[in-house]
């Protein structure tokens, strides 16, 4: 027998034709001649939906009781014996009650597909398991009916009930959906346009298979979880000079049109031979007014780094701007330079005027030194090199040209190592010279008679320019060795800490101002509109004088003091960033899905809570109304016996009407934290007598023994009377009415216990734990004692004490109460 | 004319029940939903009780309490919603005169009531109950006929308690009573006399009927003859 076929008809919420599609592609089957049958079909009160039935015939339901109530569900054993053609079976991820054959309806119409009966059924889009997140993200119920998408995929068909937002709300408010007085809640609530835009999207994307890959966009998209990166950052390169407000104003507006960022980035030129001074002041303010970071990094090569800045903060588009001025040849450079290397970047060049920048400067590569360092490496050779040429040639009937030429050599690299590479071609230049002068023949003259003399100057000069490149490049290597080496430690470093709290991040900031030799390194928090200091090393500072920003999300930023940074710099920078975003995320997380966790719990609570409680509340409730009505009969006069026998028994069913609510309110009230126990010392026999007061001992005998030496109890007398009250309540309703109740107490050395002792049947080990839940109940039987329980043990925490339980020896529970004994 | 009682109250259902109930014993009742309306009252009329829920809409029942005691000694009841409620002591040391917590029997209140209308409570120079009685003049207390042996703090304590007719003693009150102002007093010793006076004296002590304490607040005796209206049977 092959298979069954399914056809599932997919809906993006609660009312949008599902139900009334599946029974019309049933009639439109049956018009064809195919026995067709209603497995099971929820109308929920819907009259059109219940038109559409007609007279199709429907497999009577099979009815459960569970706790009291009638459930109906689906009867898979008759639809099987009826064995149709094709079965009509609504609402395929509904929870069966318990002591069906099956957990869920799926597995039900898996199999009457087995049996090779033909189904269709319907879906909503929120029930599919691998969507559930995300709604609950979107509209903020928790779905707990959920179908595996496999089961949903392998139907045949799957066909989705659209309809626009707008179209269901208008149905909704129609009442076609739920009753009147549902409706503007559900308006408000799930059926909001926003949800439904989103439910709507997300259906499309699951058909087409593509909510994987969609998914993390889709969040972005709909600000489910905000994020910084999907945002357009405008990186906009300043230069220090007039035409930088023309630049900022342009990409402002840019921005504006498409909600971007601006990231307004000065590169300093490091490779310049003058130190530039150029006045970003109003650059500074202009990205401040537009909302925008400033950010000043040094690099050698402009074009480079600013486009490995801009890849490496995520910006989508640089601005820059293009002088009309020729003459400016390096700064048209820069443009090509960075349109030659932006593939993936859109690059807007910007023609800001015909202004010179303030101040030109040539430019030479130098290599790294410091052009102060520089200077004194050519005067070093101003003063040596005379000097060597003097005392050599003092001494020059006793020396070889080879020895002089050495000599030389020895200068030339000293120059050279401490000077960089145009110290080092000076010295040696004028070494050659200074030879060739004064030890060549002949002698005081630039003229060289031998030609071996003029091999060995060209070699000599060849000779020492070489090496000073490669003892320049030697020092470079080192260097960059160096802060490899210190690079990597970081990194290793940033890698190895957990972040599991934010004082983790406190080493992290350590080694970067250590890296980076600054005096302060700080992590901003933005609470209420101002940035705040989460974290800081180094010394005390002005967040508004830290010229170097890092954002790690929108709410976090990293900022540094005292330093221009490199590109470099800032690749390391980012990757730590990297770093402290995920420790930050993490612990978000964290805290977020603790959140949800707490209010899954509550929920819960408040489900569990309900049904021991109508229960609880009905009982006494119906008693008093039997008892008072009949009070209330004109056509019967009462005997007083009678009329006392009535009253007596609502006075009782009140007493226990006021010790549930009691203790309904306690837990409400320790539930929301509210309830601040006043410790004062009291005797414990007072504390016994008062509690027996309050309950319903139902005649019960009470065994009470304590210790005439048991010290005075430190405690909330309120709330130990409630506990002792709820646990003594509860040992007479499981006791056995012929045996007393022990209470008896006695110091601990710890404490003052008292021990509660029934010879009821005892709470196996096991159970006492799940018990101690609030308004857990061990059985219908025993309903309502769960709730005096979960009280008690509540009330105990808060007091800092603890509630035990043990077995009776010989049988039955023994309480044990710790409480608090005076100093 | 019986005494003039105010019971401020917001519920009508329960003015209504505590109308009824004080009337039938004699008593004048007036009574108010609101502290304002209360507070004219009292300012206007010579009262010998006021009975004054806390939980008022507008001016609270504390409030209520500390302007009636700014000018007033008149004996206050306070009703309190929750047997745990803080207000209570507040109320209390603001200087009520005795409290009940909601859902009351009417037995407690009318025990209450009748204890603080006592007029001048002569001395007593005995007390006589079912299980035991007690001379003060002569110092000798009996227990189904026996003698009882009890010390000379014990009968100070049972005179103050005794005289008190069933009014609420709290601690404080009841150990400067016995001790005086001055004297250092230890709790747990004091606590100690309690016991005596109950192994003594009470026919069930771990479940006292006639020296009662509310604990963490004050101690209450049953057993006079205002107190026999709140001796019927608690829940």
């Amino acid at each position: 027998m092959s298979r069954g076929t399914l056809r599932v008809y997919l809906g993006l919420a609660p009312g949008v034709g599902k139900t009334f599609r599946m029974l019309d592609e049933g009639w439109r089957r049956r018009e064809r001649g195919a026995d067709v049958v209603i497995g099971l079909v929820e109308t929920h009160g819907r009259k059109l939906t219940a038109a559409q039935i007609r007279d199709m015939e429907i497999v009577p339901r099979k009815a459960f009781e569970y706790r009291g109530t009638v459930i109906e569900e689906m009867d898979l054993e008759a639809i099987l014996a009826r064995n149709p053609q094709m079965v009509l079976v609504d609402e395929l991820a509904h929870t069966n009650a318990p002591g069906s054959i099956n957990e869920k309806r799926w597995e039900d119409v898996e199999a009457i597909l087995e049996a090779g009966i033909d189904v269709i059924t319907t879906v909503n889009i929120q029930h599919l398991e691998s969507l559930n997140d995300v709604v609950e993200k979107i509209t903020g119920i928790v779905q707990r009916e959920t179908v595996p998408d496999t089961i949903v995929r392998r139907a045949e068909q799957i066909e989705l009930v659209d309809i626009t937002p707008e179209a269901l709300r208008r149905r909704m408010a129609h009442g076609n959906i739920y009753p009147a007085e549902k409706i503007d809640a559900s308006l408000s609530n799930f059926f909001r346009s926003g949800n439904l835009t989103a439910l709507r999207e997300l259906s499309l994307l699951w058909l087409a298979d593509r909510v994987e890959d969609s998914l993390k966009k889709y969040l972005d998209d709909h600000d489910i979880q905000e994020s910084w990166e999907t945002r357009e950052r405008l990186i906009v390169a300043v230069t220090g000079s007039e035409g930088d407000e023309a630049l900022l104003r342009r990409a402002a507006r840019m921005a504006s049109r498409t909600g971007a960022e601006i990231l307004a980035v000065h590169v300093i030129d490091s490779g310049a031979l003058q130190q530039r001074t150029a006045d970003t002041t109003l650059a500074r303010e202009l990205t401040v007014e537009f909302e925008g970071t400033f950010q000043e990094i040094m690099d050698e090569d402009v074009a480079t780094a600013l486009v490995s800045f801009a890849r490496s903060e995520r910006g989508t588009q640089i601005v820059m701007g293009s002088s009309r001025n020729r003459k400016s040849i390096k700064r048209s450079g820069t443009v090509e330079k960075v349109l030659r290397q932006a593939h993936d970047l859109d690059v807007h060049i910007i023609a800001v005027g015909g202004e010179k920048p303030k101040r030109t400067w040539r430019r030479r590569k130098i290599g790294t030194y410091p052009w102060q360092r520089q200077l004194s490496g050519i005067a070093a050779a101003g003063v040596f090199l005379p000097l060597i040429t003097w005392a050599l040639a003092s001494v020059r009937s006793n020396v070889s040209n080879s020895t002089v030429f050495l000599v030389y050599l020895v200068v030339v690299l000293g120059v050279a190592s401490w000077g960089g590479v145009v110290a080092g071609l000076v010295a040696a230049l004028a070494a050659s010279a200074l030879e060739n002068f004064y030890f060549v023949r002949p002698l005081h003259t630039f003229q060289v008679a031998r030609p071996d003399d003029v091999v060995a100057i060209v070699a000599f000069f060849l000779f020492a320019f070489g090496s000073n490149i490669l003892v320049n490049l030697f020092s470079q290597r080192s260097s960059e060795a160096e802060r490899a080496r210190a690079e990597a430690e970081i990194l290793a470093r940033a890698a190895a800490t957990v972040a599991t709290t934010r004082d983790d991040l406190v080493p992290l900031l350590d080694s970067l101002r250590a890296v980076f030799a600054v005096p302060t390194v700080a992590l901003l928090e933005l609470r209420e509109g101002e940035w705040m200091t989460e974290l800081a090393s180094g010394e005390e500072f002005d967040p508004a004088e830290l010229n170097a920003r890092f954002p790690i999300d929108d709410e976090h930023v990293l900022v540094m003091a005292g330093a221009s940074l490199d590109n470099q710099d800032r690749q390391l920078i980012g990757a730590f960033v990297g770093r402290v975003a995920a420790g930050i995320e993490s612990q978000r997380l964290a805290q977020e899905s603790a959140e949800r966790q707490a209010a899954i719990e509550t929920d819960e609570l408040r489900t569990s809570l309900l049904r021991a409680v109508s229960h609880d509340l009905r009982t006494p409730l119906a008693t008093i109304e039997a008892n008072v009505s009949s009070l209330l009969q004109p056509d019967v006069v009462w005997s007083a016996s009678e009329q006392n026998n009535f009253l007596q028994a609502v006075n009782r069913e009140v007493h226990r009407l006021t010790r549930l609510v009691t203790n309904l309110l306690d837990a409400a009230r320790l539930e929301s934290k509210i309830v601040k126990p006043r410790v004062v010392e009291v005797a414990l026999d007072d504390l016994v007598a008062s509690a027996l007061e309050t309950i319903d001992s139902q005649g019960r005998v009470f065994d009470i023994d304590l210790a005439d030496d048991v010290p005075l109890v430190e405690t909330d007398p309120d709330l130990a009377e409630r506990v002792i009250a709820n646990i003594v309540s509860n040992a007479c309703r499981f006791g056995p009415p012929d045996q007393p109740i022990r209470i008896c107490g006695g110091a601990t050395s710890e404490g003052v216990e008292l021990l509660v002792i029934d010879r009821g049947p005892g709470i196996p080990e096991k159970k006492r734990v799940a018990m101690m839940a609030s308004f857990q109940n061990l059985s219908d039987e025993r309903s309502g004692a769960g709730l005096g329980l979960s009280v008690a043990s509540e009330i105990m925490t808060l007091l800092g004490g603890e509630l035990r339980f043990e077995d009776t020896p010989g049988g039955g529970l023994t309480v044990a109460i710790d409480l608090e004994r005076e100093d | 004319m019986g005494k003039r009682i105010l019971v401020v109250d917001d519920e009508v259902q329960i003015l209504r029940a505590l109308r009824i109930n004080l009337e039938a014993r004699g008593y004048v009742v007036t009574t108010s939903q609101g502290g304002d309306e209360a507070l004219r009252f009292v300012r206007d009329n010579e009262l010998d009780l006021v009975i004054l829920d806390l939980e008022l809409p507008g001016t609270s029942g504390l409030e209520v309490l500390k302007t009636i005691r700014s000018k007033s000694e008149v004996p206050v009841i306070i009703l309190s919603a929750r047997s745990g409620d803080p207000e209570k002591m507040l109320a209390l040391d603001e200087g009520a005169n005795d409290y009940l917590a909601k859902p009351f029997g009417m037995g407690d209140l009318i025990m209450r009531v009748r204890a603080l209308l006592q007029v001048n409570v002569n001395d007593p120079s005995g007390l006589s109950t079912t299980d035991f009685t007690l001379d003060f003049v002569n110092s000798v207390a009996t227990r189904g006929g026996e003698p009882v042996e009890l010390t000379t703090v014990e009968w100070k304590i049972l005179h103050v308690l005794v005289l008190s007719g069933g009014r609420l003693v709290t601690d404080r009150q009841l150990l400067k009573e016995v001790f005086g102002d001055d004297e250092p007093h230890d709790a747990a010793h004091f606590r100690h006399h309690i016991t005596q006076i109950r192994r003594k004296l009470e026919p069930e002590p771990a479940r006292p009927r006639y020296v009662r304490t509310e604990p963490g607040i004050g101690y209450r005796f049953y057993g006079s003859n205002a107190s026999l209206a709140g001796q019927a049977k608690r829940a």
